[in-house]
């Protein structure tokens, strides 16, 4: 499935720990702050340039070396998390 | 904010910083005590819509007392911006430092303070029962009493400079163990009182809970049951305070 970010969810940085906040616009839906690893933060910012799920598949499976199939799991779960935390929405949803 | 004539405007100064405030409901400037001189001239902070929206999925209806709790959002925003914030953490002094015990509402900050001050009289005098200010200084954090004191009213005279942050969660057993900045650092910025309203008042929220990182330890605090729990908190403060030189 493909994703697109939240509108009003903002990236910031606390001594280097990246945090996903909702502004109040957007806490309705996604109340809470999530911290990402910096792998995280990657793919979150691939997805605010309006790169693709399956882009970020292949960015990490070619960090890793891995094949593209190893490595969409771990991008895949990724979403999946945000999407149920309220981060993102299908990219389908206006 | 354009405000109706019933308006009352008032001088709120803490932490050395004065800032204007329109109360819809006559009887709030009561509760700030001789924090609130007055009048203010012009207009000053108000509830936006938003912040009333928001503090009134809480409660029943908006009266003064609620408007006196709610106010802490836009104070705390505007004090961002001479590098001060309120927090939700009851405060405490101990060997002439600060300790903040942040937490929901509900999950045993005051209980904590006061088995404390049981135990060991005469060692704990409390800041602020539950929203202190917080003042970034050059080199330090001061912790400053506020007119937000919770349910007991615990209020302070004397400012501190903070010596640790102590995360209180509810738990099966008693421990207590320092945080790393990553497992710390979402739930500093979460009790930091922000309208978020903005992108700029969440970085603006970010940028002071660095300051309180980098300044202050973490420590996180899972709480069994007092007064077995207190002790322990006692322990690890006292060791902490005497490696301080306190």
């Amino acid at each position: 499935m493909e994703y697109k970010p939240r509108e009003g969810i903002v990236k910031v940085s606390v001594c280097g720990v990246n945090l996903l906040v909702p502004t109040r616009r957007a806490s309705e839906d996604c109340p809470n702050i999530a911290t990402l690893s910096m792998l995280e933060s990657i793919f979150w910012s691939q997805l605010c340039r309006g790169k693709t799920v399956e882009d970020s598949c292949a960015f990490y499976a070619g960090l890793t070396f891995k094949p593209v199939e190893e490595a969409r799991p771990v991008v895949e779960s990724f979403f999946e998390r945000l999407a149920e935390k309220g981060f993102v929405v299908p990219a389908e949803e206006s | 904010m354009k405000h109706t004539k019933e308006h009352s405007f008032f001088k709120l100064t803490l932490a050395d910083v004065t800032v204007g405030c329109s109360f819809e409901f006559p009887e709030t400037h009561r509760y700030f005590g001789d924090y609130v001189s007055g009048p203010f001239p012009g207009e000053g902070l108000s509830l936006s819509p938003e912040d009333r929206a928001a503090w009134e999925k809480n409660i029943a209806s908006m009266d003064a007392y609620n408007e006196y709790s709610a106010f802490t959002l836009p104070v705390s925003a505007e004090l961002m911006k001479y590098g001060r914030c309120v927090m939700h953490a009851a405060a405490f002094r101990f060997r002439g430092r600060a300790y903040l015990i942040a937490a929901p509402s509900g999950v045993g900050k005051s209980t904590q303070v006061r088995t404390l001050s049981e135990l060991y009289p005469g060692e704990f005098s409390v800041i602020s029962g539950d929203r202190p200010v917080l003042e970034a200084t050059e080199d330090e954090i001061v912790v400053h009493p506020s007119p937000w004191n919770g349910k007991e009213g615990w209020r302070g005279a004397d400012k501190a400079p903070l010596a640790a942050i102590i995360l209180l969660k509810r738990g099966e057993t008693n421990t207590v163990r320092e945080l790393s900045v990553r497992n710390a650092a979402a739930r500093v910025f979460a009790s930091i009182f922000q309208s978020a309203e903005t992108e700029e008042s969440i970085r603006r929220t970010a940028a002071f809970a660095e300051l309180l990182l980098k300044r202050a330890p973490v420590w996180e605090f899972e709480n069994g049951g007092v007064p077995d729990s207190s002790r322990l908190l006692y322990e690890v403060v006292l060791k902490e305070a005497k490696q301080d030189g306190v």
